[in-house]
């Protein structure tokens, strides 16, 4: 174990380290020079020059590469040329709106695919297990910017229950949640069942069933806690997918999170932001699947690793 | 073992309401006024991406309050004494004695005297890239407490207008750090609003300060609050529900839905932002002057005006809108005779041009090439829209245009180089040295890629000329030669349209357009 | 955007995981019969063909021209007219629905064709040249961690906004799920006596391959690719949304959404019908490919 866990931790950095690469190249294939755009129109070539010393664009890649990454490992991930705040003031200042958001788009996506799941588990093969895995599927398949606008304007405009825009509190957070939810709320649920029916049709449920365990008794006591097992290392993969809703939902909702951060930063060519911000939502996603790896061997006792 | 799983899951719950439990109680609606119960809330696009005016490429009502101005503009638009009482022209017009107000106070308390603006300017110099609004300074000479001198290395008649914008207003040196950074978390400026809460990507709430010339009066609001709200569809629903007071640049489409509301008031100021429609003139395709003037034939503003701005534009046809010093009612007249709608002889001018449609697909045809060309436009949605009616007019005489939505720094960033064809686009400065600085000058010509040495040869003079009559006569003469030329169709200025509610008194600077927070007075 | 990643829940019991050949084959009686029986394939496809012929036949059943101009029209909401309603420009939502679902579903299959050759090809050598696999495979997975969304984004950024752009992005984007899939039943194949015994007797690689092996990962590869199409044009609908995707007056569906949204609430229908075309495209893709997997290969994850 303890050296599986060594080598999972030896290919995780190996992972965060091509992830920079490849981020530091794509940053700076980005055509157009910042400098172009810190100056305006007023450049001279002297003011130019004078920039690119003082923002090192005047070093080659690698060099650039290098004492970005030296840099990162101590926390410092640049300050950007245009708004002056550091990129690691940013996101601790947005990182909370992001986290919040992923994590109540979770706790709705997983309590609802879940009872989804379990209701078509338990009717399998009726109207009601076909309807709950066509509502899933339309959960995955709807636009969620679409899905949000059509939220807002009802509950939001019409019936004046939540915020339209913004961050104040939990409330303004429950529309972008359900927006964000659905996808996973889809995907768990079509887990949830496939999880739960492979359960039941283990040797030890039809023994409970022999001894005359009752239904709900058998679907939550000995069913669904197993089913639920597939369904965590799914919750981490979800993570990801979160991440990258998150742009589109806080831009529809206005919340200022780490998704319209990038949008912004990406508009504005503000590099080191773009760039800081890129790495750091990687290497988050690396961490929890890594996290959740974990988890699952801790959770399911048949699984071992060498 | 088995029951982990249940148990994990049922911690990721806990830990999920924990971590929103701190904000789980305050369903505070941005809405109610409680404490400071005379809050104004301003909607707005989008962030400034700093309030530091020696760094921000973006002014706007969420930076500009910060700063009191050298000179204002009174609402005829005459240059009148701020921050700067008198001033006295010396010598061969390089040097400029300014006397300073006596009493301004920056926000951070300390004194605007002249050591202060001294050292704001020499920031300004050092590391703005609106460096050249303050013209070449040579030196500035600390006189009195509250008198100095510039000297400039050529006589600069610009700088008075340019002292009225927020670009040359003086800025408190004193809390920066020692690397002449960290303005923006700290800004401090001598104008009506005091920045008391930065909430990156969302808001930025100020207070007025107290040391202000309120005019006599006690401010009429106790906080400003600036939200961001990028969304068009958002930002409107926002103050339909009450949620916003005063919203900014309502989106056209809206004016009369809110129109029928009784309790909004709708502003309109005259803007003197010029839209137009440029091309880079370096492109053999746009060197035939019967091309260009073509191209400004094809274009109706009116509809344009009409069905996408809902009639809330005025049409201009000369190359400087009503509100820039340099401005001529006669060149006006003349671009309007020469260039309004005709598609007939826009189409003559063509064919005259070698453009034909020979294959009568209803492109124009030139040595086997069709006349087409990319048109790029910000991301706006009005200018979109603006774009498309452009896009089937100019098909009308045989023009094909295809169109890219490019971000205004990309716009920024590539035009300079020449990266595009025909684009879209907008500039709004008080004088007339924008057509030097900008547009047509020597080697300054980025939009548009236009440089005529005639042209600004006599714009060069205009900038060095500090006899106010004889500089009007020499832009009037370059007008003249521009309209001729026809580098680019000047298209219309946007009125500038805010939608209030809930106030006793509020105005706006017919102008410059912005708000007087001393005039603004929340009812109660 | 997300793939269905479950396990199959039918109770087909294949005894020896790597007996490829009792695998329903693609143009086997068995396999339309599987088709015919699942309900959720039928609906797919009934809504795909539905949107595939419309769009086709677009220039022919489209009402009114689809970029001309007719201002005294603009913002109708659905009539007998304009069954759709109007756009601010007085153009017919239907139409430009007609027409934007060619550029819809041609983004998908270009974005598909691209990612599934790239895809393929690299998938292919991982599995088969064992050498070279660690490489891709920690390529691949460097991809992977960046959300498909965000890493189009990122791409567009580099390469500009467009229509064409946009496509690429997607296309890149989706290249890690196919390397995944192939290579994984590459492996599987790979081991087989059979092809064991051609590598024995001398069969070049590229025999082995062409012959042996890629008809055999053909299923998994048309299952995948019909669940990245209905992704294909989701991400793309979402690039369009945030303005990065197709330009004015491109009606591409998620263009058509976004503009929309800034006359939302004067005049929905030019939201809401795209949207929908949108969502019920990209569910008959799902729908089409969960089918597809029930009836090519019933125990695969």
């Amino acid at each position: 174990m303890s050296s599986y866990l060594v080598k999972r931790i030896f290919t995780m950095m190996i992972t965060i380290l091509g992830v920079s690469v490849l981020v530091f190249m794509i940053i700076h294939l980005i055509p157009g020079n910042p400098i172009n755009h810190i100056l305006g129109d007023f450049a001279t070539e002297e003011s130019i020059r004078e920039l690119e010393i003082r923002l090192g664009l005047d070093r080659s890649i690698p060099v650039q590469y290098f004492s970005y990454m030296l840099n990162a490992i101590q926390g410092d991930l640049g300050t950007s040329y245009i708004t002056g705040y550091t990129v690691v003031e940013e996101i601790l200042n947005r990182i909370p709106i992001t986290a919040q958001l992923a994590l109540f788009s979770m706790v709705f996506g997983s309590i609802t695919g879940i009872v989804i799941g379990v209701i078509a588990a338990v009717k399998k093969n009726t109207i009601y297990d076909q309807l709950a895995m066509l509502l899933a599927l339309v959960g995955i398949s709807a636009p969620g910017f679409w899905i949000a606008l059509f939220l807002i304007l009802l509950f939001s405009y019409q019936l004046n229950i939540f915020p339209i825009s913004g961050y104040n509190g939990f409330y303004s957070l429950v529309l972008p949640s359900i927006t964000l939810g659905l996808g996973t709320a889809g995907s768990i649920a079509r887990m949830t069942r496939s999880s739960m029916l492979d359960v039941i049709k283990q040797d030890y449920i039809r023994t409970a069933k022999a001894k005359g365990a009752g239904v709900y008794r058998l679907i939550f006591r000995h069913s669904l806690q197993n089913a639920l097992i597939p369904v965590v290392t799914l919750i981490g993969m979800q993570f990801g997918y979160l991440m990258a809703g998150a742009v589109v939902t806080e831009t529809v909702f206005a919340l200022p999170g780490l998704g319209s951060l990038i949008v912004s930063a990406i508009s504005t060519r503000d590099i080191p932001t773009v760039q800081g911000l890129l790495l750091f939502m990687a290497a988050m996603i690396i961490i929890v699947n890594f996290v959740v790896d974990l988890l699952y061997t801790k959770l399911d006792p048949r699984i071992q690793y060498e | 073992m088995k029951r982990r799983s249940f148990v994990f899951f049922t911690m990721l719950l806990i830990l999920a309401l924990v971590l929103s439990g701190c904000n789980w109680w305050n369903k505070s609606d941005s809405n109610s006024k409680e404490g400071s119960n005379r809050e104004v809330i301003v909607g707005l696009v989008s962030e400034p991406d700093s309030v530091d005016i020696h760094r921000t490429s973006s002014t706007g009502e969420a930076n500009i309050p910060l700063y009191d101005t050298l000179l204002k503009l009174d609402n005829d638009g005459n240059i009148i004494p701020n921050l700067i009482t008198d001033y006295e022209v010396v010598g061969d017009g390089k040097e400029v004695i300014f006397n300073l107000k006596e009493n301004a106070v920056f926000h951070s308390g300390k004194p605007v005297n002249a050591e202060a603006v001294k050292l704001s300017f020499e920031r300004l110099v050092a590391s703005s890239p609106f460096s050249t609004n303050a013209g070449e300074i040579d030196n500035i000479e600390v006189l009195s407490e509250f008198s100095f001198k510039i000297k400039w290395k050529n006589q600069f008649a610009p700088f008075f207008i340019n002292a009225t914008t927020p670009f040359l207003a003086p800025l408190d040196v004193s809390v920066l750090d020692d690397k002449g950074e960290g303005f923006e978390k700290n800004p401090s400026g001598s104008g009506p609003l005091k920045l008391k809460e930065i909430n990156r990507g969302d808001s930025l709430v100020y207070e007025p300060y107290k040391d202000f010339d309120w005019k006599g009066q006690k401010p009429g609001f106790d906080s400003v609050k600036f939200r961001f709200i990028p969304d068009e569809e958002t930002r409107i629903l926002e103050f339909k529900k009450g949620n916003v007071d005063v919203l900014l640049n309502v989106p056209y489409q809206y004016i009369e839905d809110l129109e029928k509301d009784s309790e909004v008031t709708i502003k309109r100021v005259p803007g003197d932002v010029l839209s137009y429609l440029g091309w880079n003139n370096k492109l053999p395709i746009f060197q035939d002057v019967n091309v260009r003037q073509a191209i400004a034939l094809a274009i109706d503003r009116d509809s344009i005006i009409d069905n996408t701005l809902n009639g809330e534009a005025q049409a201009v046809f000369g190359p400087l809108p009503k509100a820039a010093f340099g401005y001529s009612e006669k060149i006006e007249t003349m671009a309007t005779d020469k260039y309004t709608r005709d598609t007939g002889a826009a189409k003559k001018l063509l064919s005259e041009a070698g453009w034909k449609d020979i294959n009568k697909d209803g492109v124009v045809m030139k040595d086997g090439e069709e006349f087409s060309v990319d048109l790029w436009v910000d991301d706006d949605p009005a200018n979109q829209r603006a774009a498309q009616v452009i896009q089937s007019q100019l098909m009308e005489i045989g023009i094909k245009i295809t169109i890219s939505v490019k971000e205004a720094a990309t716009i920024i960033e590539q035009t300079p180089n020449g990266a595009h064809e025909m684009l879209l686009w907008s500039f709004g400065w008080p004088d007339a040295d924008v057509l030097n600085f900008l547009l047509f000058g020597k080697d300054k010509s980025k939009r548009l890629h236009y440089e005529n040495e005639k042209i600004y040869s006599i714009l060069e003079k205009g900038a060095i000329e500090m006899d106010q009559e004889a500089r009007l006569k020499l832009y009037e003469k370059a007008q003249e030669m521009l309209v001729e030329e026809s580098p680019f169709v000047p298209l219309y200025v946007k009125e500038n349209i805010t939608a209030i509610r809930n106030f006793e008194s509020f105005e706006i600077h017919p102008i410059e357009g912005s708000i007087e927070w001393t005039s603004v007075k929340v009812k109660e | 955007m997300l793939k269905s990643i479950e396990k199959n829940n039918l109770s087909f019991v294949d005894p020896d995981p790597i007996d490829t050949q009792s695998k329903t084959n693609l143009f086997s009686n068995n396999f339309f019969n599987k088709i015919k029986k699942n309900k959720g394939a039928i609906i797919g496809s009934v809504i795909l063909l539905f949107f595939i012929i419309t769009s086709a036949l677009a220039p022919i059943i489209a009402p009114y021209p689809v970029n001309e101009m007719n201002f005294d029209d603009s913002l109708q909401g659905p009539s007998l007219e304009h069954w759709l309603g109007t756009d601010e420009f007085g153009r017919d939502i239907w139409t430009r629905m007609l027409h934007g679902g060619r550029v819809s579903l041609l983004m998908g299959l270009f974005a598909v064709t691209i990612s599934g050759t790239i895809g393929v090809v690299l998938g292919v050598i991982a599995g088969y040249y064992r050498k070279l696999d660690i490489y891709i495979m920690q390529f691949i997975d460097i991809l992977m961690t960046f959300p498909s969304l965000l890493m189009a984004i990122a791409i567009v950024a580099v390469l500009g906004v467009g229509l064409t752009n946009a496509m690429i992005a997607v296309a890149i984007s989706a290249v890690p799920s196919f390397v995944r899939v192939v290579r994984g039943a590459v492996l599987s194949i790979r081991e087989t006596e059979y092809i064991e015994a051609a590598r024995a007797l001398g069969v070049k690689n590229w025999k082995i391959i062409g012959r042996h092996i890629l008809p055999n990962v053909i299923s998994p590869i048309i299952i995948l690719a019909t669940l990245e199409f209905g992704g294909s044009i989701l991400s793309a609908a979402s690039l369009s949304f945030l303005g990065l995707g197709a330009q004015p007056p491109n009606p591409e569906w998620g263009a058509l959404v976004y503009v929309g949204k800034s006359f939302l609430s004067q005049a929905w229908w030019m939201t809401l019908f795209p949207g929908l075309a949108i969502m019920l495209v990209v569910l008959g893709f799902n729908l089409l490919g969960d089918g597809l997997r029930d009836a090519l290969d019933p125990k695969s994850k």
